[in-house]
């Protein structure tokens, strides 16, 4: 009995050291490192001051890169590419989970110690990061007149350009050709068509639409693929008026849209329970052909292609029009990155976005993404379900509807879809997104 | 009578389906091919993919990781067990007013709403200069590990009987030496406690060592899990792979407490 | 009166005699009190400012944030989900894992063996444990409903995540599956911690499993139910994580608690300083309730 407990003592101790050397070694380290990024920065400003010709090697800049992780993004193929061209410069790349990214981007810019490149929404979802001053103006970057008009307004706030567009990212409804096929159904290219298609398939025993409700940012895609054609086709200077307070949701075309969204689930159309449903599911259930079609981003189509390489998909423009009417596209950018306004190396960070936007850089990303161009002068290669959306991107587009909203909207709606889908009524969802609104415009 | 007996059982029984059931969807989603988890995702894998776990160990860079878990989670144990229970003795012992204000202080601890204080915490770190340091995480993880393990420490030294401390200090025994070589080994069976919830918890967070370790070279378990994840879609075989592996060394660790310390109470030696 | 009962006694008698009570005190309180003591303290003053969490300037409001959090009809519907919660975690977590380790408080290796079985939950990730869980209460192919339709049950079939009104009590069920044998290990120890002599006196007795129980068992188990009651209220109180995963707070607010509320206001509306006041109210509220709860369980205790 003694030596046991003579023994536990002694581990008690040995612990207690290993702790202690912990902390001491810790320290040391920091130190070390520290004082050799001290070193590279002071060499860093005086190779930059003088000429660049001499020691390039010893001059190391670290560039940290904090990014919501898309591991398909070929992110780290690009930055290899980059540290080649410019050896002293070292891009220190870590992935974040996409729900903690926020948090942990915002603490670290309110403790003052951010990355030097970091992931920024697109349109309105940066201007809080803008006004707090926390992002580097970009507008006098070459690659700002490539940009396509939608990815540059996109990408800019209060006139100037804060964030590197990476695609541009489009709503749709995918669906699984070969079921199409089989029961002689044809692209619906108005509502009543669209109507009767899901009818079609819904009587051929398959689920007509999959939508996995249980995650919240999948709640908003049908409004937002219906909004282009049912509001802004018809009035571009929606938001303006919005923004101007002579525009309500309450009382708006979002009324109808609202209803005839739920109508398809009371119709039987969406998928039974998809309030329980996840996205995963559906993706799942749709590449196992049971399910035809679903309202999604371009993204879902190299994730069900991953899923089921032997499928055919296609993508057509979710036709809420009227007979004949024009369709409208939802299609928002989506940036890469911006850089940090207190960054210690400006120039490297500038340099290293101006690489990514190159046409080589860029087509590297949209092909491994599958997104389409946010560039005049790049063309990816798409999967053939994507170039069958293609063309009604030229018919007309409109971007995103929160990226043109007070940050406080979105996250409004996302709850009240979900209200409305579990028996809520529409004008209260619509006239809480008005005091969101409000609420958001104030400051 | 006999309802009585089949009582305890049945309670047993009917939870260890409960548990059974997600444990079975674990083991098989970790072993599936990605058509298997299209096309039946609740059925046994038609064919087994023991290659998901290897795919998972090199990709994720486990075996590193591993270690950097393994390291913040013993050190942050060992400290909490030592803090907590020396902490907590005098706190079961005196009756003074101070003491019970110290203890609810203590208490308070597993009260506070943790996620805002992040940005002070964050600010605290960086002025020790432990951001992307080990001790950092280790220190939070202890600080936040304190007050339960007080708690339950406190408890547990009131059910002692003071004539083992009485008798010691007679024989001439200094209050150090009396806490670890008399009273540490009488409560076992709460240091296996604290060991095991403690252990639990530091393992699988992701969040402390996402926000103020930061470093590839310095990721733990749970956040490697994130590498098989992207905006859109998940590898879930292989997180699940990922899951299985992470959670062997927990396993282990429980078994090991189980049969040395909460046997050695059983074997007789609470009889002091 | 502390240090006089014993002082500290030490070899190399370089140290000056030093109260013990500090010195076993002080270590733990230093490090509690710097890491997670003053950090919550001072992120309490945000709730006095409009802060939105990012900018560098932030103006003084007073009470305002409070004022608004008590009209704010969305705070009232979180803290009836964080007390339905709470309650029936408390609860439930308690009556499974106290039968759990009476039925398992032997030493024996199935014993053991199931000790470590039922921990398995407690084991996996939270995004594991939302994927999981997804499988388990989805209305289309889910695990429940397929059992529920395999043994004729199909009218019970139910959308557990989506309905409004279940939701809740789905998520509470994962939350007790998952940490059920954390009250199972405490009340163990305190099951192991209780002399043999006392059973085996009570054996000769004879007297039945329930009486004895009452009697004998649970007043022994006392510090062991006071430790399980208040902390599986309070982390009841706070939770988080698994909500986060399973449901986010859906469908439409219906699982939201103040916890998912500070946290979506913190972080995602920009609303740092109206989170903070949530988050004292959350803080207050948990105070007050664990005090009335150690106060009346220790009362108990010293009966016995």
């Amino acid at each position: 009995m003694i030596n046991r407990t003579k023994m536990s003592i002694t581990v008690c101790c040995l612990a207690l050291l290993i702790v202690l050397a912990g902390c001491g070694g810790g320290g040391n380290n920091t130190a070390g490192e520290e004082a050799s990024q001290g070193a590279a920065s002071t060499q860093g400003a005086e190779s930059s001051q003088g000429a660049a010709s001499s020691q390039g090697t010893e001059a190391q800049v670290i560039l940290k890169q904090y990014i919501i992780n898309n591991a398909n993004m070929n992110l780290e193929e690009i930055n290899r590419r980059f540290e080649e061209k410019y050896p002293n410069i070292k891009i220190e790349y870590e992935g974040a989970p996409i729900d903690q990214f926020v948090t942990v981007i915002k603490t670290k810019l309110a403790s003052g110690d951010a990355p030097d490149i970091f992931t920024i929404g697109a349109g309105t979802a940066k201007d809080p990061f803008v006004n707090a001053g926390y992002l580097l103006d970009l507008s006098d970057q070459p690659w700002v007149s490539r940009l396509t008009p939608g990815a540059l307004r996109s990408a800019t706030t209060n006139g100037k350009v804060y964030g590197l567009p990476r695609s541009q990212n489009v709503i749709g409804v995918i669906y699984n050709k070969k079921l199409f096929k089989d029961l002689g159904l044809e692209v619906p290219t108005d509502w009543e068509a669209f109507l009767q298609t899901a009818q079609k398939l819904k009587d051929a025993g398959l689920i007509p639409i999959g939508m996995g409700l249980k995650d919240q940012f999948v709640t908003q895609l049908v409004p937002y693929a219906m909004a282009p054609s049912a509001i802004y086709r018809d009035n571009i200077d929606f938001d303006q008026q919005m923004a101007e307070g002579k525009q309500t949701f309450v009382g708006s075309q979002w009324e109808q849209m609202m209803k005839d969204y739920v109508d398809l689930d009371k119709q039987g159309y969406i998928n039974k329970g998809a309030l329980g449903t996840s996205n995963d599911q559906i993706l799942q259930l749709m590449s196992a052909g049971k399910i035809a079609m679903t309202v999604s981003l371009n993204a879902m189509v190299p994730a069900l292609k991953a899923a089921n390489p032997e499928a055919d998909w296609g993508m057509f423009p979710l036709p809420y029009v009227k007979k004949g009417e024009p369709i409208w596209v939802s299609a928002g950018p989506a940036l890469f990155a911006g850089g940090y306004s207190k960054t210690k190396y400006p120039d490297e960070v500038k340099k290293y976005l101006d690489f990514v936007a190159s046409q080589e850089s860029m087509k590297l990303i949209l092909d491994t993404v599958q997104g389409f161009s946010a560039f005049t002068d790049v063309t990816p290669n798409l999967d053939s379900a994507l170039m069958e959306i293609e063309p009604s991107l030229k018919t007309g587009a409109y971007a995103f509807l929160d990226q043109n909203w007070p940050a406080t909207v979105q996250p409004e709606m996302l709850v009240g879809i979900q209200g409305v889908f579990a028996g809520g009524a529409i004008p209260d969802m619509l006239d809480k997104m008005d005091k969101a609104y409000n609420a958001g415009t104030k400051k | 009578m006999r309802v009585q007996r089949m009582f305890l059982p049945a309670v047993l029984l009917i939870w260890s389906i409960v548990v059974f059931i997600p444990f079975y969807l674990v083991v098989t989603m970790s072993l599936k091919s990605p058509m298997d988890l299209q096309f039946s995702p609740l059925s046994w894998p038609s064919s087994l993919q023991f290659a998901n776990y290897w795919k998972a160990w090199t990709q994720a860079n486990l075996g590193h990781s591993f270690m950097n878990s393994i390291l913040i989670t013993a050190t942050s144990v060992i400290l909490i067990v030592i803090l907590s229970s020396m902490a907590a003795y005098p706190l079961a012992r005196r009756t003074e007013k101070w003491s019970a204000m110290l203890y609810v202080y203590f208490l308070a601890g597993i009260m506070v709403p943790f996620q805002l204080a992040m940005i002070p915490l964050y600010k605290l770190l960086k002025a020790l200069h432990l951001i992307g340091e080990y001790t950092g995480a280790i220190m939070i993880y202890s600080a936040m590990g304190i007050s339960f393990a007080v708690f339950l420490y406190v408890s547990f030294f009131k059910t002692v009987p003071r004539e083992i401390e009485e008798s010691a200090q007679i024989d001439g025994c200094g209050p150090l030496r009396l806490f670890w070589v008399i009273l540490f080994p009488l409560i076992k069976p709460i240091t296996s406690t604290v060991v095991i919830i403690n252990s639990l918890f530091i393992w699988n967070d992701f969040f402390i060592p996402m926000l103020f370790l930061q470093n590839k070279a310095m990721r733990n378990v749970p956040l490697s899990l994130f590498t098989f994840t992207s905006e859109y879609t998940n590898n879930w075989m292989l997180i699940f792979a990922a899951v299985v592996i992470g959670s062997l060394p927990l396993i282990l660790l429980f078994i090991l407490l189980q049969k040395h310390f909460i046997q050695g109470i059983a074997s007789g030696a609470v009889k002091g | 009166m502390a240090g006089s009962i014993c002082a500290l006694h030490l070899r190399r008698g370089s140290m000056k005699r030093i109260g013990f009570d500090g010195v076993f005190l002080m270590p733990a309180f230093m490090v509690f009190t710097l890491f997670l003591v003053f950090p919550v303290i001072s992120s309490f003053y945000y709730s006095m400012t409009d802060w939105n969490g990012l900018s560098s300037s932030m103006e003084f409001i007073g009470l305002d944030n409070f004022q608004r959090m008590f009209q704010d009809k969305a705070v009232w519907s979180g803290l009836k989900n964080t007390f339905i919660i709470a309650l029936l975690v408390t609860v439930f977590q308690n009556g499974i894992g106290l039968l759990l380790a009476l039925g398992l408080q032997g030493t024996g290796r199935i014993n053991r063996f199931m000790r470590v079985w039922f921990l398995f939950p407690a084991l996996l990730s939270p995004l594991a444990i939302g994927y999981i869980w997804s499988y388990m209460y989805n209305p289309l192919f889910g695990v429940i409903n397929s059992i529920l339709e395999f043994i004729g049950l199909s009218d019970w079939t139910q959308d557990w995540l989506g309905d409004k009104k279940l939701a809740i009590y789905s998520v509470i069920f994962a939350i007790i599956w998952q940490w059920v044998a954390f009250s199972m290990i405490i009340y163990v120890a305190g099951l192991q911690s209780i002399p043999r002599d006392m059973y085996e006196a009570s054996n000769i007795d004879g007297a039945g499993a329930l009486s004895r129980f009452k009697h004998i068992t649970f007043p022994l188990i006392a510090p062991a139910f006071t430790v399980n009651m208040v902390v599986t209220m309070i982390v009841g109180l706070k939770l988080f994580d698994i909500v986060f995963v399973m449901t986010n707070g859906g469908p439409g607010g219906a699982t939201e608690n103040l916890a998912l509320m500070l946290y979506r206001q913190a972080f995602s509306l920009n609303q740092m300083g109206y989170a903070n006041a949530i988050a004292i109210l959350m803080f207050a509220i948990i105070l007050i309730f664990s005090l009335i709860q150690v106060t009346l369980l220790r009362r108990r205790e010293v009966e016995y």
